[in-house]
């Protein structure tokens, strides 16, 4: 990251064009001049280096090169240095008090005494008058030494110049709009990035990858450059993606866009990612559990976004046909429980969760799918038998499992079953479950609706309170009624905002 | 709290939620089924949001709105035992704290250099006795503040800034700490003290008034009025001017009598030519590129070009070199030294402009030098050793501008300086204090002729008399 200053780019429209180095003779002549003025310069004064440095400067902009190239490529250098006080017997704070002292005497300045004072101090302390002055500043950032140099080659230093560039501009960053497509291994590490930063995201799950907005708590707030620093600190791990592009609103002067992808991976330097390690001690013990059951053992298989944020299960489990999610809910808080039922409530796909007994509000969990509860270890052999358990039910469970009850809505079924809804009516299409009817928007059993014609139509009150209330009696919940009434072939007509008074012909 | 919440939502009742704030990051979260004002809909967390800095409005509104509501905003350090503070205060000081008391316990005080503001926020923290956060612009007005604090009330503060990072029942953060830390400190101190509050208005430090829930604040200012006008925001961070006295009104009783004298300089002959080049050089440059210096801002639009535009660069440097040269300038060395002549006996202090100039008085005269490099063992014993009578001249850059305690010294010579009225005002403090039958000097030597005549009229304006 450089000084906002040394930021260089041009405007486009409502475009931010960074001027990246492309590695053209004349920057990679200017970065290897550069590097070999800072190793000429190890072990001698900064200010040298400086002086240098500025003539240096002049003269590439005389041949038409931006000094703040220079200067970019400088600062990023002066970074790999070690710059020290030269180490001497005598320190220069204890020179300058000895000086400042006897200058006291003659009133705390000296005009015609200077010269005698140096010589007296040098006497007392054994150097030489021109040593004494010299030594006596050797503390000012102009006069430290350059110690130690770690030289970068030249396409090295370019390419860090780059990413660094990248980031400066989005120093004035108010948000960012990342799409991403990666191993669920890069999300995860991308979330955390964005998390350890203080910043907050909103994933929306597009066609081809994932849509990260990023800012901050305040931004909702007002536009705020406040996070743009930690924005910038995203970058390593953006670039080192497999597929990235960034959608950056900047406030400089103007409102600006910045854009960016990955197909400009060459300008940047290249940075492993480094794996994730396993969370706990309770997904290794899972994962061997269930290798060793025979299920192929996929872990934090994909991504799921769902209201927002995202979700990554644990594992994926397969054998045969059988495919499933799993979970495992081990350590908590109150406030990771309450996150991690929001999140899975919002998911639709049928999961196998491993929940801790102990957990206050383990029971919450029976509702998100099938729950294998332990006590502090994963026992081999309980596990091993729920899994196969869950082999032979969901084998056997090709369309439908027999418990639908007597009436259920298809998004009452869809949502417990973590079918999509649109593929159980397609289900439903091939196949229905023995002794039911799909009508309409309900999967329900032929006699009940054979009941409910009858009942209709021997009920002498048209209305709708009327009959509602007798299917009521029959102990059919109000929700079901009006769908009900229509599959039995009549019709509802309203009259009125009040569906009570709707007359059924 | 949070389980029951779960509970409810799990069993899917929607009755009765009770109303919920919570911080967030230099934010609070609001949950509930009433809109507070400020507030606003966060998708990301479905829930409302505000900036922390609302927490007393937000809280005030709720309860005045006879809503029930629980509140998690606070989360302040374990507390710690004042002593009670041993000097009483002065007339005027008693007063200032008294408006700020009835104003709600919010609000600047505006009072000169050297009239002991500190003593007045001690004074309100030792009557609140809650976790409080002071905030100050350097790292040695954080040492001073803390030892102020160990000394008087008696606990030893947490301090943020100068690698510090500790935070405390009472902690003392510079404006840089504090801006970066926000977030961290906002949900910890009931009571917040800016001192050099003008500071706070800055675009980036505002955001630490922002992000503080402290629903107590006290400013501290000689100078309330900022030069880019943005003090306007005070009043709304802070809360508004509830105490003003001005140094005319206290010189003489409190304050030290003091009289100014300017001394104007000629330029040597080869400094009054390089300095005409460079003029004109930047008044060329301005025409070429069809600029005319009428106000600030005009300035101020020369600044942004040089960014672009290789001419209005190169007329920047040529203006910076002329300014350099007139506050630089040797014939100023010459008239230092028959100053310094004439005050062989007093203490003084001498304010260069840059820190090159400092550095070649440093050297030349041996006269010690702080600068904001200067380590702080280092300007401790310089200090000590002034207040001492052993060192009775010091030379420094623009460091000891603020609030610093500067050992009495009865004669301050100012060589060059910004047109800013503020700094002026406080070097002018540094030498201020009160001392029984002491009356101080100010010498002020500016080159003739050059542009530095009108910076250093614009500097005087309202302060002598």
């Amino acid at each position: 990251m450089l000084p906002l200053q040394l930021l260089r780019a041009r405007r486009s429209g409502k475009k931010l064009i960074l001027k990246f180095c492309t590695g053209k003779d004349v920057e990679m002549e200017l970065a290897e001049e550069l590097i070999s003025v800072f190793r000429e310069h190890v072990g001698r004064k900064v200010g040298d280096l400086e002086r240098e440095l500025e003539d240096l400067e002049e003269r590439y902009e005389g041949i038409g090169v931006d000094f703040k190239l220079v200067r970019g490529l400088s600062t990023l250098l002066e970074r790999k240095c070690v710059i020290e006080t030269k180490e001497t017997k005598i320190k220069p704070d204890q020179i300058r008090r000895i000086v400042f002292e006897r200058a006291a005497k003659f009133g705390g300045f000296t005009i015609n005494e200077r010269e005698e004072i140096i010589k007296e101090t040098a006497m007392e302390l054994s150097l030489d008058p021109s040593e004494v002055e010299e030594l006596m500043w050797a503390d000012w950032d102009e006069n430290k030494e350059i110690k130690e140099f770690s030289a970068p080659t030249a396409a090295e230093l370019l390419k860090e110049y780059n990413q660094s560039l990248l980031q400066t501009a989005l120093f004035r960053a108010i948000r960012m709009d990342l799409f991403v497509k990666g191993k669920s291994e890069e999300i995860k590490l991308l979330i955390r990035d964005i998390k350890a930063k203080g910043l907050m995201y909103y994933a929306e799950s597009l066609k081809d990858g994932i849509r990260f907005l990023i800012d901050g708590p305040a931004s909702v707030l007002k536009l705020t450059t406040r996070y743009g620093t930690s924005l910038a600190k995203l970058v390593p791990t953006i670039i080192s993606m497999d597929s990235w592009r960034i959608i950056a609103d900047l406030r400089m002067r103007k409102p600006l866009i910045l854009e960016i992808s990955d197909s400009s991976r060459d300008l940047f330097p290249v940075r492993e990612i480094i794996a994730v390690e396993y969370d706990s001690s309770l997904e290794k013990q899972f994962h061997n559990i269930a290798v060793s059951s025979g299920w192929e053992v996929i872990r934090e298989p994909y991504p799921i976004v769902s209201g927002g944020s995202i979700f990554f299960p644990d594992f994926l489990i397969k054998k045969g046909n059988v495919r499933m999610l799993v979970e495992i809910v081990g350590f908590w808080t109150h406030d990771y429980i309450k996150k991690k039922l929001q999140k899975m409530k919002q998911i639709s796909d049928r999961m196998l969760l491993i929940v801790d007994r102990n957990l206050s509000c383990s029971r919450f969990f029976e509702e998100l799918g099938d729950i294998f509860y332990f006590d502090g270890k994963i026992k081999y052999v309980e596990l091993a038998k729920k899994l196969s358990e869950i082999e032979r039910m969901r084998g056997e469970a090709e369309i439908l499992p027999s418990d639908v009850g007597d009436i259920s809505s298809l998004d009452e079924i869809s949502s417990r079953l973590g079918f999509d809804k649109s593929v159980l009516i397609e289900k439903l299409r091939e196949k229905v479950p023995a002794g039911y009817v799909f009508t309409g928007n309900l999967l329900l059993k032929e006699d009940i609706l054979k009941e409910a014609r009858s009942l209709i139509e021997s009920c002498e009150r048209r209305d709708f309170k009327s009959i509602s209330s007798i299917l009521l009696g029959k102990g059919i919940p109000e929700r079901y009624h009006m769908a009900l009434i229509e599959a039995a072939g009549f019709k509802v007509i309203f009259k009125g905002l009040d569906e009570s008074n709707a007359e059924i012909i | 709290m949070l389980i029951t919440l779960v509970e409810k939502e799990l069993i899917g009742r929607t009755t009765e939620i009770l109303m919920e704030l919570e911080y967030d990051r230099g934010t609070l979260i609001i949950r509930g089924q009433y809109a507070v004002p400020f507030s606003t809909w966060d998708n990301r967390i479905s829930a409302f949001r505000a900036p922390a800095f609302r927490y007393r409005d937000i809280v005030e509104f709720l309860r005045r709105s006879l809503v029930e509501f629980s509140d998690y905003v606070m989360n302040p350090p374990p507390i710690e035992k004042f002593k009670k503070i041993s000097v009483p205060l002065r007339e005027y000081q008693e007063e200032a704290l008294n408006s700020w008391l009835s104003s709600g316990m919010r609000g600047v005080i505006v009072l000169p250099t050297g009239a002991g503001k500190t003593l007045i926020a001690l004074k309100a923290m030792e009557k609140l006795e809650v976790s409080t956060l002071v905030v100050v612009p350097t790292i040695p007005l954080m040492r001073q503040w803390s030892s102020e604090i160990e000394d008087k009330l008696g606990i030893s503060p947490g301090l943020m800034g100068g690698g510090e990072k500790d935070v405390r029942f009472v902690t003392v953060a510079t404006y840089d700490s504090a801006y970066l830390n926000a977030e961290l400190l906002g949900d910890k101190f009931m009571l917040a003290v800016f001192d050099e509050v003008h500071h706070l208005a800055a675009e980036g430090y505002s955001h630490i008034g922002e992000m503080l829930a402290a629903p107590y604040r006290l400013g501290l200012t000689a100078t309330f009025e900022r030069e880019d006008g943005r003090h306007f925001l005070l009043p709304m961070l802070v809360g508004g001017i509830v105490y003003s006295i001005s140094p005319k009104e206290l010189a003489g009783k409190h304050l030290a009598e003091y009289e100014i004298v300017k001394i104007s300089v000629d330029l040597s002959e080869e400094e009054r030519k390089e300095y005409k080049e460079a003029v004109e050089e930047y008044k060329r440059g301005l025409s070429s590129i069809g600029l005319e210096m009428r106000s600030p801002d005009d300035f101020r639009q020369l600044v942004k070009m040089s960014a672009t535009s290789r001419t209005a660069r190169d007329a920047l440097l040529a203006w910076n070199r002329a300014r350099r040269i007139a506050i630089n300038s040797e014939s100023k060395l010459k008239a230092l030294e028959n100053l310094l002549l004439a005050h062989k006996r007093d203490k003084v202090i001498i304010f260069t402009e840059f820190n090159d100039m400092a550095k070649e008085i440093s050297k030349r005269y041996l006269i010690p030098l702080i600068t904001h490099r200067t380590p702080e063992k280092e300007r401790n014993e310089i200090l000590q050793n002034f207040r001492d009578g052993i060192y009775t001249k010091i030379v420094t850059s623009k460091v000891l501008n603020e609030g610093i305690d500067v050992p009495d010294a009865r004669v301050a010579i100012i060589l060059g300086g910004t047109g800013s009225r503020r700094e002026f005002v406080q070097r002018l403090g540094r030498v201020l204090r009160k001392r029984a039958g002491k009356r101080a000097v100010i010498y002020e030597v500016v080159s003739k002729g050059t542009k530095e005549v009108s910076i250093s009229y614009r500097r005087r304006r309202g302060v002598s008399s």
